[in-house]
């Protein structure tokens, strides 16, 4: 059989029933019709057996089978229980008289002689089967009847008359009567079959235990009830010789494990087994009884028997709709289980001679039965089970895998596989794995072929890990073969890497996996979020991969014009930068100077330099930490018409009004900013000073820390209290306080001030007395008569009071009314 | 020998808690560690539908296969076995190694100064998994 002309049909007809033999003797030319009604009758009609008494649970039916009478198809001692098959349920002997005369001139001695030799043989079942059609009349036909009676008195039981073709009843009683014999042989030879296998079975411990033996004797056991149609049960019992073998395999490295286990691994693998190849072997030789030959034979006989499964319910009334899926599942399953038992044996019995066999037929095997499974339905379309699916390419590409590596650690055992690969007949299987096998370019080009077929049914079935590290394996392969890298095939998706727990191994296993793909110039977001990812699995420790962030970061942030967020290539939802906000004055005045100290912790795990801190606060009246963090905040709203309260969300406030723009020099964004020449990894505590310059109530909106290639944005701010800020312009007061004394013209006089500061004034101040008339002149500290004085202030306290003297003067000119030669002024003092 | 190569202990998101990797294998590490790692995808698909702790055979290839236990609480336990060992545990043997295996988590957890969901640092249990590798070797 050839895979492109696999059909259902051609798959189905390739099993050959084992038929219910019948032999017929003596001469009738009717007897040939009723063969066929018999044929047809036993093979559609489906019968209850009774064995022991009791049902069989499933009903047979019997694919008869009429050959000529030969000593040799009669039952006997010498008969082995394999080879019951090949000997006949029931001896037909017909004879077809026209008188009683006839019978015993013609034809009686030949009965006497057949019957002679079947009855020195014991448990053989016969019929003889009259045919008195020819007689003239009833009374003839009724003497023939007799005289036969009379010679047979012993079996009246065994003597049919060929029933009239019109005559229904009489068919039926025929029909039944033959149907007893065949169950009565049936019963007998299954006893004595049953009782062989037990034998045997019991014998399995012993080291002289020979398993072919037993394998054949049970798979044609299975054969003979897949031939009366009950495959269930034949599939029971191929599911209870794979068992029991298996079992052995899997205690084989118990110290009361059998011999015949190392046996069966010393038969050497001469042919070249396949599904395709071994659709039509009916019986399994001895030679071919390796372990695989006789995995391989029953994975064979299983496909078949699911297709014929599979047509028997078609047929039938109750097909489900997902049949053809079901039953393509099924094939998938047992390859992969019949793959996997194949691989374990290897392992277990330390096989190492027949790994590259192994591999080559793990390769077609999954080929194969994929194809035969594509006969029912489109398997990469399947979505009842592609874990399944993804297992079948993932042990193909595994066996290629390690065939591969094989073949490069002993170069010479590729002429010794080709040979193997060329044993015939030779498939397209076989054909690609030669060439992959001379060439390691062409095994390259397999190993990228399957890795792809294999990626695409992994990442079907949600396994992304093993996706890595498939990708892993022929990275791996490809570089130690020098062959070209096929970068493209590697993709690390964010998605992919947020399936993976950051930690150290992680790392090592992604510069493994990505070593290439590192090094190379790409400053895409998947390389960058690689790079970030791996330097925090590994907490930064890894300086090279480190700069190399940094360096990309750089490339990127030159090309986007702007720094890169490190939001948008962090893989991890938690903050990268925890910020703690110590508690500060909240109430500030104007000229006042704000200081804020915080601590911010950096989980990069390296440093940064030239970084800027801010701390952006922000005078909008629906800002606040909550919300940008997305959180859940409530805020109770007061309607002073209905004169209710109500809990309004925050976050929906906020979307309902407007946004209002954020900018730095908008009167509803204050900024406070520092720059630190490094940013260390853990906790860096830093202080904030700047001048309150605006007035306004504002809160802490969000922390953004940032350099020149990077930044990081966060609203996860750990205050004590809210971090809220009212900067007030409360004035300070200066006054004159002998303002109500009468200065006099010419005279020196001293003037009072007294400055009070509502708030610390932490740096000097100038204080500027300007006269409100020109006539008034101070004294500087130069002494000098100077028109407006200008003094500089030490830094005030909080609420902290002076007292300063000022000499002043007062011109004494014309424009002076002369009753008033004393006058009264005001002093302007400007702080 | 029966090849215990190593025990995992992974959090609800797979993140790692514990490891420890029999010394007769410390030259594998990269590889027993990647082939634990595919394992998880193969926990993730069991733990959905797991019945009972021990979720059985994971994964196996040519030099390991994997076993899987989950807790109640979503802890996920992975056993490393050399697929190459010529005596394997059997079923009842590994469940009754995984058994231990929880116990000595438990102890671990029950201390008062281990938060949970971090790495775990325990006397205890590496004692424990040393005893769990003596005894099966």
């Amino acid at each position: 059989m050839d895979r492109d002309s696999l059909d259902l049909n051609g798959l189905s007809r390739s099993f050959v029933k084992n038929s219910v033999i019948i032999s017929h003797a003596g001469v009738d030319q009717s007897f040939s019709v009723y063969q066929h009604a018999l044929v047809s009758h036993f093979s559609r009609s489906p019968l209850v057996w009774k064995i022991n008494n009791k049902p069989f649970p499933h009903r047979l039916t019997l694919p008869l089978k009429f050959v000529p009478y030969e000593d040799k198809l009669c039952f006997g001692p010498q008969i082995s229980p394999t080879e019951i098959t090949k000997i006949a349920f029931l001896h037909v002997f017909n004879i077809n008289v026209t008188s009683a005369d006839d019978y015993r001139q013609n034809v009686r001695h030949n009965v006497s002689d057949w019957f002679a030799k079947l009855n020195s043989k014991s448990d053989i079942q016969w019929i003889i089967v009259v045919n008195t059609n020819r007689a003239k009349d009833r009374k003839t036909k009724a003497a023939i009847m007799e005289k036969i009676k009379a010679d047979f008195a012993k079996y009246t039981s065994r003597l049919f008359e060929l029933p009239d073709t019109s005559d229904q009843n009489a068919f039926v009683a025929f029909v039944q009567g033959i149907q007893q014999f065949l169950f009565t042989h049936l019963t007998l030879v299954m006893e004595i079959w049953d009782k062989s296998l037990k034998h045997q079975y019991e014998r399995r411990k012993q080291h002289s235990w020979e398993p072919f033996a037993y394998f054949s004797s049970m798979t044609e056991y299975a054969r003979v009830f897949w031939s009366f149609g009950t495959i269930e049960y034949a599939l029971s019992i191929f599911d209870d010789l794979e068992k029991l073998i298996h079992e052995f395999v899997l205690r084989s490295g118990e110290q009361d494990s059998p011999k015949w286990l190392a046996q069966l691994l010393n038969t050497r693998i001469e042919d070249r087994p396949s599904l395709v190849g071994n659709f039509s072997v009916q019986r399994i030789e001895k030679k071919q009884a390796h372990y695989l030959g006789m995995r391989n034979y029953l994975l064979c006989q299983h496909i078949i028997m699911s297709i014929h499964l599979y047509q028997q319910k078609m047929k039938s009334n109750d097909a489900a709709p997902s049949l053809r899926s079901d039953y393509a599942v099924g094939i998938m399953q047992r390859a992969l289980i019949t793959i996997e038992a194949v691989k374990e044996f290897n392992n277990l019995m330390n096989n190492k001679r027949d790994i590259p066999m192994t591999c080559c037929w793990t390769w077609w095997t999954v080929s194969e039965s994929l194809s035969i499974c594509q006969l029912l339905c489109d398997v990469s379309h399947l979505n009842v089970a592609p874990v399944i699916l993804a297992r079948l390419h993932l042990a193909r590409f595994d066996a290629l895998h390690i065939l591969a590596k094989q073949l490069r650690l002993n170069p010479e055992d590729s002429s010794q596989l080709s040979e193997w690969l060329s044993i015939k007949p030779i498939s397209l299987e076989s054909k690609v794995l030669k060439s992959a096998v001379e060439s390691t370019e062409q095994m390259c080009t397999e190993m990228e072929k399957a890795h792809d077929v294999c990626v695409a049914s992994l990442n079907h079935a949600n396994r992304h890990r093993f996706v890595l590290n498939i990708t892993h394996q022929l990275f791996t392969f490809l570089r130690n073969s020098n062959a070209k890298f096929p970068l493209h095939k590697l993709s690390m998706t964010k998605s992919l890497l947020k399936t993976m727990p950051a930690q150290v191994s992680t790392a090592r296993m992604l510069k493994s996996l990505c070593s290439e793909l590192l090094e190379s110039d790409s400053i895409t977001e998947e390389m960058l979020s690689l790079l970030f990812f791996i330097s925090q699995c590994e907490n930064g420790k890894d300086m090279e991969i480190n700069k190399k962030l940094m360096e990309k970061c750089g490339k990127k942030a030159k090309e986007e014009g702007g720094p890169i967020n490190l939001q948008s290539i962090s893989i991890s939802d938690e903050e990268l930068f925890n910020v703690k906000v110590e508690n500060f004055e909240a109430v500030q005045n104007t000229d006042s100077i704000l200081e804020i100290r915080t601590m911010i912790d950096s989980k990069l795990g390296f440093e940064l330099e030239n970084v800027k801190v801010e701390l952006c606060f922000s005078g909008d009246p629906t800002s606040s930490i909550a919300q940008e963090s997305n959180l859940s905040v409530l805020s109770l709203q007061h309607e002073k018409k209905e004169n209710i309260c109500r809990l309004v969300s925050e976050l929906k406030l906020k979307n309902q009004q407007s946004q209002l723009s954020i900018d730095e020099n908008s009167a509803l964004t204050f900024i406070i900013q520092t720059t630190l020449p490094v940013l260390s990894p853990g906790e860096n505590e830093i202080l904030f000073r700047t001048d309150i310059t605006k007035i306004g109530c504002f809160v802490l909106e969000k922390v953004r820390i940032s350099t020149e290639t990077i930044e990081y944005e966060t609203c996860n701010v750990v205050t004590r209290r809210p971090a809220a800020l009212y900067c007030i312009a409360t004035p300070h007061s200066v006054t004159v306080v002998n303002e109500a004394q009468h200065f006099f013209a010419g005279v020196m006089q001293n003037l009072e001030i007294d400055v009070e500061a509502k708030c610390d004034i932490p740096r000097e101040t100038p204080l500027e007395i300007e006269p409100s008339t020109p006539n008034f002149q101070f004294l500087s500290e130069t002494n000098e008569w100077v028109d407006s004085l200008n003094i500089t202030l030490e830094p005030f306290k909080s609420n902290e009071k002076r007292r300063i003297h000022v000499k002043v003067w007062l011109k004494i000119d014309s424009t002076i009314c002369e009753s008033a030669a004393v006058q009264k002024r005001s002093v302007s003092c400007l702080l | 020998m029966l090849g215990v190569v190593g025990f995992f202990i992974y959090a609800r998101e797979n993140v790692r808690l514990f490891d420890s990797i029999n010394p007769q294998y410390n030259q594998q590490t990269l590889d027993i560690e990647i082939f634990t790692f595919c394992s998880l995808d193969i926990v993730d698909e069991k733990s959905a539908k797991a019945t009972e702790m021990f979720l059985g055979q994971l994964y196996t290839d040519q030099k390991w296969k994997s076993f899987g236990y989950i807790t109640n609480t979503g802890v996920r336990m992975i056993l490393v076995l050399d697929a190459t060992s010529p005596a394997s545990l059997k079923d009842q043997e590994i469940r009754l190694i995984f058994k231990r295996f929880h116990g000595y988590y438990c102890n671990t957890i029950s201390n008062p100064f281990y938060q949970i969901g971090t790495p775990m640092q325990s006397k205890w249990l590496d004692e424990g998994i040393r005893d769990l590798y003596s005894s099966n070797n």
